[in-house]
């Protein structure tokens, strides 16, 4: 437990003051449209977004996770960090293609990009997975925050769920996603300021840099400080196998919507963009920031194996110590008056994220939900305050999460999986193949709920197939995924013309899209294609 | 078409073009380059500089190659962008 000082409390309250007083800052903003209030009006400059993208990125579970990567496998655990590297890519291909189809969500881009009623059934079933996922990791990163505390101040990890959860919930509530991105950026600051802090304090108890990697070495763990070090080319728990398919993953995927756990909460940043430049400034910066967070992370969690070589992950009290390293760090190794400063970051590291998942649970059920089926001509006063109580019912969702999470991990670890293996490639095809339609979507969707089901737990359990490391696990549903999704997509009828090209119209998607984009330059010829430009406007445009 | 200097037009901007595959090369390069590079960097390993470098200019390269054609990319998208809007906003409402 750690022992507060005034000045401790101090920056907890000034913090905590900064933050509530966001929302009523920007609250009149949130409540002019449900445009405002879940994509800011789309007016926002790129490093808004940006900040959001790191911020909400950056939560207090990221640090257990990463802690407990880099005590096993060393610096080369921040490759398990490296999965926000989607947007490498993504910035120049996809990120532009959804900027373009002006759709709030990815539920609500089904229903643009294929039509009839396997769009509406793809929308409604991704729509209905988004509400209940950001209930799910509201919950997760709340009781990583309960732990937190419990840390810090003794309380149980209950406490700390509720009590963060609703402090986030008064700004969310009251400024919308106007008040979560504001939010972000100040949070985004302290945060990296905090950590950065961390690592050079961290570093500096371990002895410095040369102390520090004196003691891994005598630990006879001075292969930690290589970030390429694996285990075997295939064998083991790192192997080279397993880092080149985390690139593939995140790089290729980043041609669509290949690692959809990302995809869903930066499609709200995109949106939010005032242009398609600021969209891809937004998603590239916002990225790489993540990408250069690790790093300083990294080393700051390398400090802490360097201090406590000798802890036994396999026992869980240990295992506990160990992933929570990063925490003890900073409660241990601030000066007097400062440790209230790092909770404080810490608040802001989990107040990015919880924000960022009430909003988009909550536009998710507005939009493609209750606007969509339930009330088609709700006004926007009545949008918004639909958008306030989502909200609050998203939090009260995640504490029933939150509360059962010790049972429910590997639950959660397995729909997390579900959602990049088996449809990462359908996920990238929608975007650059017009063949692609709705029903082998959605047939894959259903299949891999089975076969994941199958491939993860069931057919080992019977030892019918071996416990797989996830690289393998990937693969192979990658294939059984495309073993359904490819023939039940040619088997079907294409996406009615009409409606492909007016998607094309907007969206411009790269690829193969030759008959559509022909069909789309004979509307355009005889002029029956929806927006034109006005007279001279291809004179203005050229810089 | 220049790789640098490209006066683009509406028309041209909106096709896909080896400049987007060049980005699109050199932003994963990039990418690998901070990871790598940052981590060696903050572990006093000199090799980090060289992959810090290397991040740098191939960061510069991107923005000269492709900033011109998102700049022409977002003004043609933004002649559209109203009736695009509609058109999304009525089949949200099912009138589209």
């Amino acid at each position: 437990m750690v022992t507060f000082q005034p000045l401790d409390w101090f920056w907890v309250a000034a913090y905590t003051a900064l933050t509530v007083a966001l929302g009523a800052v920007f609250y009149l903003l949130g409540r002019r449209s449900s445009e405002d209030f879940f994509i800011a009006g789309r007016k926002l400059p790129w490093w808004l977004p940006s900040s959001s993208v790191y911020a909400t990125h950056t939560a207090t579970d990221t640090p257990i996770w990463m802690m407990g990567a880099v005590y096993r496998y060393g610096l080369a655990g921040i490759w398990l960090g490296f999965f926000s590297a989607w947007a490498a890519i993504s910035a120049f291909v996809s990120t532009k293609i959804f900027r373009r189809s002006l759709a709030y969500t990815h539920a609500e881009y089904q229903s643009l990009r294929f039509g009839g009623l396997g769009g509406e059934l793809l929308r409604g079933w991704i729509a209905g997975w988004q509400i209940f996922m950001q209930m799910f990791i509201l919950g997760w990163v709340g009781i990583a925050m309960g732990r937190v505390a419990n840390l810090a101040f003794g309380w149980p990890d209950w406490w700390g769920l509720v009590l963060f959860g609703v402090l986030g919930a008064v700004y969310t509530i009251a400024a919308g996603y106007w008040g979560a991105i504001i939010a972000d950026v100040q949070q985004g600051v302290v945060a990296f300021a905090v950590i950065a802090l961390v690592s050079v304090w961290g570093v500096a108890a371990a002895g410095g840099l040369g102390g520090m990697q004196e003691r891994l070495f005598a630990a006879g763990k001075g292969w930690m400080l290589d970030p390429l070090h694996f285990t075997g080319l295939f064998t083991g728990d790192f192997s080279v196998f397993w880092f080149v398919t985390i690139l593939v993953v995140a790089l290729i995927g980043g041609l669509g919507m290949g690692t959809s756990i990302d995809w869903y909460i930066e499609a709200q940043r995109i949106q939010s963009a005032k242009s398609v430049r600021d969209a891809s400034w937004a998603m590239w910066t916002g990225a790489l920031l993540i990408v250069l967070r690790n790093a300083i992370w990294g080393v700051a969690m390398l400090a802490f194996v360097a201090l406590f070589p000798a802890l036994d992950v396999a026992d869980p009290a240990q295992a506990r110590t160990a992933e929570l390293g990063w925490y003890h760090l900073g409660f241990n190794t601030f000066p007097v008056g400062m440790v209230g400063f790092f909770f404080a970051a810490v608040l802001a590291i989990h107040l990015s994220t919880v924000s960022g998942s009430m909003n988009l649970g909550a536009m998710y059920w507005t939009r493609d939900i209750y606007q969509h089926y339930i009330k088609p001509h709700a006004t926007e006063r009545e949008l918004v305050r639909m958008g306030r109580l989502a909200t609050g019912a998203v939090l009260l969702g995640s504490f029933v999460y939150g509360s059962i999470i010790g049972s429910i991990t590997e639950w959660l670890i397995f729909a997390l999986w579900i959602m990049v293996a088996g449809v990462w490639l359908p996920n990238i095809l929608q975007v650059v193949w017009w063949r692609v339609n709705s029903w082998g979507y959605l047939a894959t969707w259903i299949a891999n709920l089975g076969l994941s089901w199958l491939v993860v737990w069931v057919l080992p359990a019977y030892g019918l197939l071996p416990e797989l490391h996830a690289s393998y696990q990937f693969w192979l549903l990658m294939g059984l995924s495309a073993l359904i999704f490819i023939p039940v997509t040619l088997l079907t009828k294409p996406e009615p013309m009409e409606r492909l090209v007016a998607f094309y119209d907007a969206a411009r998607p790269v690829g193969w899209w030759g008959p559509v984009r022909r069909a789309w330059e004979r509307e355009r010829a005889r002029g029956a294609m929806g927006p034109r430009d006005p007279p001279g406007a291809q004179e203005a445009g050229g810089r | 078409m220049r790789l640098f200097g490209e006066p683009w037009t509406p028309e041209t901007a909106d096709t896909w073009t080896r400049h987007d595959l060049l980005a699109a090369v050199l932003s994963a390069t990039v990418f690998v380059a901070v990871a790598l590079g940052a981590t060696w960097t903050f572990i006093g390993n000199p090799r980090g500089w060289a992959w810090l470098g290397l991040a740098l200019g191939a960061s510069l390269l991107l923005h000269a190659i492709i900033e011109r054609k998102l700049q022409a990319q977002s003004e043609a998208f933004r002649r559209h962008e109203k009736a695009h809007k509609q058109a999304v906003d009525d089949r949200n409402r099912w009138e589209g």
